[in-house]
């Protein structure tokens, strides 16, 4: 169980790109030891919020905080968290492991046998040699999990973690997430398959041009 | 230690890649083609040459060129925002990957110089004299028209002879030219991230091709002006060079001060920048 609960809180936020008006007064309380759900349609604002809670965007109006610590002010940037947003971009002709040694290694001590127990973890062969600018689609999402979970953050922001998993892949990655969910992490995922956000969150919110909706509690 | 090791590691993942490659490339044939002449001279004669001739290649104006525009491709990956960076931002917040930034420009700098010496001895090295000492060949080749008959471009300036040692010159030398690629690249990074990737481009060129009008102009016009174009400093062996009376670079002192002073102020705005700039990541390969 990891022992520091995590609280983000997101407050009235509304953010613009120059006339485009792209989150409208959002709210949203998340707490370790559950999973929240994000939908909504491409271009709804999704992405624009993770990173505004990650601290990449700034918000223009509104405040995120993070465990009573206010983004941009406070804290510049969400630390703790374990993120894949957008495509995952690593270092197309080094292997999984090389790209997965050098982001561990920025705050770790190099661990050869943790690593290669993180990328079985996700279903990757630790020693392959293949560089990661030749994997399928669903092996780079499996790596993108493998750089995200690897420090054994307190948070996770995953957008579109399943993208291009085949069905085996989607169930061990549901797993993962189950099981990280009850060491007590805190996970916000965006996905477009409703049957991932029926299997996993706790709590499930829907993005619509920028106005963020409660949608159903688990159980419901 | 953290920073420090933030630092070691952006600049391997900056020297690690096809920017890079083409670099040593281009310097690896410039090198070839320009020193090809005193290699020419040096087996003719059956004379070692000075393994100090870096700074002296330096001096002509298409290699100096060929140079800059190799460390301003290089830096063209300002401002940094392929989607690597934003794994890397997210672990270290904001200040530390801004100064990692910096200072893998600076290690780079080094990296680059160090490499582009390493290319002038390459095609010399089975003549090469391993001593603090001109040697005959170069003394030769500066005091007669002797390597002018194998077409060379590069030109060898006796009055350097006489204030440094090849080593001494060659510590100058990787000091200058680190500090004014250091400036390139920092300047580079601070117009990216007040204006955008194409004036950066731009601006570093700017500093390159103003060469040519510095070199070209009346010694006292060009005099005033070579204070103010770092990028002809790389000159460094002509810096006891008199012409109409007017020394060809200004002092040691001042060059290093104006390039100390110069990344300190953008470094500067350049973290305040940071503090507060939108990351938006791009597909660019590293």
């Amino acid at each position: 169980m990891s022992e520091k609960r995590h609280v983000i809180e997101v407050a009235h936020v509304n953010k613009n790109f120059r006339d485009n008006k792209v989150l409208k007064d959002v709210s949203l309380r998340c707490e370790s030891g559950k999973i929240y759900g994000l939908v909504g349609h491409n271009g709804s604002g999704k992405t624009v919020l993770f990173k505004i809670i990650c601290g990449f965007l700034s918000c223009d109006e509104g405040m995120v905080s993070v465990d009573g610590k206010i983004m941009g002010k406070d804290k510049d940037m969400l630390t703790e968290a374990g993120i894949i947003i957008e495509d995952p971009g690593f270092l197309r002709n080094w292997s999984a492991y090389h790209n997965l040694e050098f982001l561990y290694t920025i705050r770790n001590k190099k661990d050869k046998a943790y690593l290669y127990s993180v990328l079985k973890k996700v279903g990757l062969d630790p020693k392959m040699k293949r560089p990661v600018g030749k994997f399928s689609l669903g092996m780079r999402q499996r790596f993108a999990i493998a750089q995200a979970i690897m420090e054994d953050p307190g948070i996770l922001i995953l957008d579109e973690p399943m993208n291009g998993l085949d069905k085996n892949g989607v169930e061990e990655i549901r797993r993962l997430l189950l099981q990280m969910k009850q060491e007590n992490k805190l996970i916000i995922l965006a996905s477009h398959n409703r049957e991932d956000i029926d299997v996993l969150c706790d709590e499930v919110y829907e993005m619509e041009d920028g106005v963020l909706q409660k949608t159903f509690f688990a159980g419901d | 230690m953290r920073l420090l090791k933030y630092i070691w590691k952006n600049t391997v993942l900056k020297c690690l890649n096809s920017k890079m490659t083409v670099f040593v490339i281009l310097m690896l044939v410039t090198s070839r083609s320009y020193l090809n002449p005193l290699r020419q001279f040096s087996m003719a004669v059956n004379y070692p040459v000075s393994w100090c001739v870096f700074p002296f290649a330096m001096c002509s104006f298409t290699y100096l060129i060929m140079f800059w525009f190799g460390v301003i491709y290089v830096n063209s990956d300002v401002p940094f925002m392929q989607h690597v960076n934003m794994y890397h931002a997210i672990r270290v917040g904001r200040r530390y990957w801004g100064l990692g930034q910096i200072g893998g420009i600076c290690l780079r700098s080094l990296i680059m110089v160090l490499i582009t010496i390493f290319s002038t001895i390459l095609p010399l090295l089975p003549k090469i004299e391993w001593s603090n000492e001109w040697g005959k060949l170069l003394r030769t080749a500066a005091t007669t028209n002797a390597l002018s008959q194998y077409q060379s471009s590069v030109v060898i300036y006796s009055d350097i002879f006489s204030e440094y040692t090849p080593l001494e010159l060659m510590v100058l030398e990787i000091l200058v030219c680190t500090l004014i690629c250091t400036f390139v690249g920092v300047l580079m990074f601070f117009l990216s991230l007040y204006m955008n990737k194409i004036i950066a481009v731009a601006g570093g060129l700017a500093l390159a091709i103003a060469l040519f009008p510095v070199l070209n102009m009346h010694p006292l016009i060009r005099y005033k002006l070579a204070k103010l174009i770092p990028t002809v400093w790389a000159e460094l062996a002509r810096i006891a060079t008199v012409d109409h009376t007017y020394y060809w670079l200004p002092s040691l002192i001042y060059m290093v001060l104006f390039l100390l002073v110069g990344i300190a102020i953008m470094t500067g705005f350049i973290m305040y920048k940071i503090r507060h700039v939108e990351f938006n990541w791009d597909n660019e390969d590293m």
